[in-house]
């Protein structure tokens, strides 16, 4: 009785509403609010990237030089850089380039997270600061290392040679092998503090009370590192880690600043080939084809990350 | 809870759109401006309301810039038009002239730095009627203005001035080792370079990608011991050659005994920062670094000089690089932009802006290389400089400047050639890639 006289009750309220308000009904149902939030983004989204894209997925098909237009070519652009032996070189440069430095970013980002979950004076001020490089634009840090690493003048050279470290200046960024080092360092010294506060959140997760059971198991500060903080730290890891290989795959800031490419490709990323291909030849064609190049490598890095993530959660 | 202060989603969409709406509208309040109630002119002025758009590059002597822009703002003001002048960076220029071709709009008149000019000269409108006032003011183009400009019959571009080099070099180092005068031949260069290098003062000529200073010295050294990328049809390459072999193995020998080993990295103002530190003891140069001793170091401006390029067993070359004006096709103000580039050659505007370059503009006709007014013959230390043009070839020799030879220098495949030459491969494998890279270029 009392559960008919509701029902009645909230009819009637219902039915009050809908006469009055039926043309933003719509409105209180998730469903469609939820797409008319997201338009927006998914406007931006389409006109800024999925049109560049596909734009960029044309002219890779085609032999287009500036100022002209080209003709549909099929993947002969993809097949001459295959045997292409700068694009050759920067395959390997770049594979260079990202395992060295995601490796690197990784240790040092666990061992800053490791420093920075202790307790001590100044740790909010400290862990401010470790974030300077990441927030700092690319391009102005770097053409700050690009004159530290000056052969004549730059302020490394002038530590070696007055410490009696080399007698000689280092050429840093003449010698290939040292260009590429540089361009490491570089990357790594921007991206570590992303890693160290990823992993400082993840790390912020693990309970207190498995590292106590670990030691009352008679666990010290290495066992417990890799019994219990690694493998809880894994999530974290996993999705910081191929995130970074994504963005580090793609560099060109750097690069480009640092060496330009050079010397003699030996620190060209796809990024920057193309650059050079389609604008400083003019080659956009032969320019486009040589960024997608690692697009389906990234495109199963990315679906593999997404996967994972939705398992995790 | 108490619902009369919740706000349903319904209100909150309400009273957010009517906040955007207002903003928006506020946003949109056309600010008319005010119409000019001056006196009536006493005659309309021909490009009243036009504007023009200028790109342009910066000299390295900021004078001329400063000059330039204030006669195209009085001939603005002569005239009603409106001119922005946009000086692009060096190493931008190759992407911005791309931009600006893939869009074909914002710029109406556009200075061509060197082969780059080569690239583009299919965009441009013909200039036959300036280039011929011009001839006939002031006499006759050098051959390579004319063979860079003048195609298919028309005058494409318009040759403007030649950033023309010589060897900047240190007279007191020089002497000390024994060289009164500047070694006339690479040969004799490289027995000087040695002698200094072990005094402590190495040479450094740009092998890296240096666009103006790399390429000068590469493509002088390969034309000079008899190499050339190209025959005269343009198209044929005849790169590999004993005489490009001979240019390399000279170029590995001076870059181990007489310069300094940074130059693979260097960019174009690497070698003016090392000679102004006193560091180098010569150096390719137009005369850039010379006025900016003048200006900041008088004493070491006093114990520089320059010198021609050397020459070697075959002849004596050097890269001009002749930058032209141009105006696009899909310029909606042609005849104006015409006329602009004619008010940038009239004598008055023309003499002081080369008067102020010290050299570093030097024009593309014979009559003005003879005059003794202009700096190269007031300053005698300048005077090398202007002979460049007796002995300098455009890029892409033998065969005529097209955009092959244009995007071979911009690939900078003869810097990487004696580039990896230098750093330990051998002549044949540096020549097959360099050959491989200049077929794809003409594929």
């Amino acid at each position: 009785m009392n559960v008919a006289r509701t029902d009645a009750a909230t009819n009637e309220e219902k039915g009050a509403r809908d006469t009055q308000e039926s043309r933003f009904a719509w409105l209180e149902r998730e469903g469609p609010l939820g797409y008319a939030l997201t338009a927006p983004t998914v406007l931006i989204l389409l006109l800024l990237i999925a049109y560049p894209f596909g734009l960029a997925l044309w002219l890779s098909m085609t032999n287009k030089l500036v100022g002209q237009p080209g003709t549909f070519v099929g993947l002969k652009n993809f097949i001459f850089l295959l045997d292409d032996q700068v694009f050759r070189q920067t395959v390997g440069n770049t594979l260079i380039y990202t395992s060295a430095a995601v490796f690197f970013k990784v240790v040092l980002g666990v061992a800053l997270a490791l420093v920075l979950k202790q307790s001590f004076r100044g740790n909010f001020l400290v862990r401010g600061l470790l974030l300077l490089p990441w927030i700092v634009p690319a391009s102005l840090s770097t053409l700050a290392w690009l004159w530290v690493f000056d052969s004549l003048h730059g302020v490394l050279n002038w530590a070696l040679v007055g410490l009696n470290i080399v007698k000689v200046p280092v050429n840093w960024l003449g010698d290939p092998t040292l260009a590429k080092i540089a361009t490491i360092v570089v990357n790594v010294w921007r991206g570590t503090p992303f890693f160290g506060i990823a992993f400082l959140a993840g790390l912020q997760s693990i309970s207190e009370e498995l590292f106590d059971a670990a030691k009352v198991d008679g666990a010290n500060a290495w066992h417990s590192f890799w019994k219990v903080t690694l493998p809880l730290l894994q999530p974290v890891l996993v999705v910081v880690t191929i995130f970074s290989i994504v963005q580090t795959l793609a560099d060109f800031q750097i690069v480009y600043v640092l060496t330009r490419g050079g010397p003699v490709n030996a620190t060209h990323l796809f990024g920057t080939l193309a650059f050079q291909t389609a604008f400083q030849t003019g080659r956009m064609g032969l320019g486009a084809a040589t960024s997608l190049f690692v697009f389906p490598a990234l495109a199963i890095l990315v679906i593999f990350e997404l996967r994972r993530l939705r398992e995790a959660i | 809870m108490d619902n009369k202060h919740r706000i349903s989603r319904r209100e909150f969409l309400k009273w957010s759109g009517v906040g955007a709406a207002a903003a928006l509208a506020s946003g949109c309040v056309v600010v008319t401006p005010t119409p000019e109630t001056a006196a009536p002119a006493a005659e309309a002025k021909p490009y009243e309301g036009v504007e023009l758009s200028f790109q342009n590059f910066a000299l390295w002597i900021e004078e001329t810039n400063e000059w330039l822009d204030q006669s195209l703002a009085q001939w603005g003001e002569s005239t009603g038009a409106t001119v922005n002048v946009e000086y692009v960076g060096l190493g931008d220029l190759p992407a911005k002239y791309a931009t600006v071709a893939e869009s074909r709009s914002g710029v109406d008149i556009v200075a061509f730095r060197g082969m780059l000019g080569a690239l583009y000269t299919d965009l441009c409108i013909d200039l036959d009627d300036v280039a011929q006032e011009v001839e006939a003011t002031y006499g006759p183009w050098v051959d390579f203005a004319k063979t860079f400009a003048f195609r298919d019959g028309h005058w494409k571009v318009l040759p403007w001035w030649v950033q023309a080099h010589g060897i900047i070099h240190r007279l007191d180092w020089f002497r000390e080792v024994g060289y009164e005068t500047f070694p006339d031949t690479w040969e004799e260069l490289l027995t000087a370079g040695e002698k200094l290098k072990q005094a402590g003062h190495p040479m450094g000529f740009a092998l890296g990608h240096a666009l103006g200073d790399g390429n000068q010295f590469c493509l002088s050294v390969l034309w000079s011991f008899g190499g050339q990328e190209f025959a005269e049809d343009g198209e044929t390459i005849t790169l590999d050659s004993p005489e490009t072999r001979n240019a390399i193995e000279f170029i590995r020998e001076f870059y181990d005994k007489a310069m300094d080993p940074a130059v693979v990295s260097w960019d174009d103002a690497s070698n003016n920062r090392g000679y102004l530190a006193e560091a180098l003891s010569c150096t390719n140069n137009s005369p850039s670094i010379y006025a900016a001793a003048l200006k900041d170091n008088p004493p070491l401006a006093k114990v520089s000089d320059h010198a021609v390029y050397p020459a070697g067993p075959v002849k004596r070359a050097a890269w001009l690089e002749l930058n032209t004006l141009g105006v696009y096709n899909f310029s909606e103000n042609q005849e104006a932009a015409k006329d602009m580039i004619r008010h940038l050659v009239t004598e008055d505007v023309w003499t002081q802006w080369l008067r102020l370059g010290v050299a570093n503009n030097v024009p593309p006709l014979e009559q003005w290389l003879a005059r003794t007014d202009m700096p190269w013959h007031v300053d005698p230390k300048l005077q090398a400089i202007a002979e460049e043009l007796e002995y300098g070839q455009l890029a892409g020799h033998a065969g005529p400047p097209n955009k092959t030879d244009g995007r071979s220098f911009q690939s900078f495949i003869i810097n990487d050639m004696f580039a990896r030459a230098v750093q330990g491969e051998s002549a044949d494998a540096a020549v097959d890639w360099a050959v491989k890279q200049l077929q794809q270029l003409v594929a």
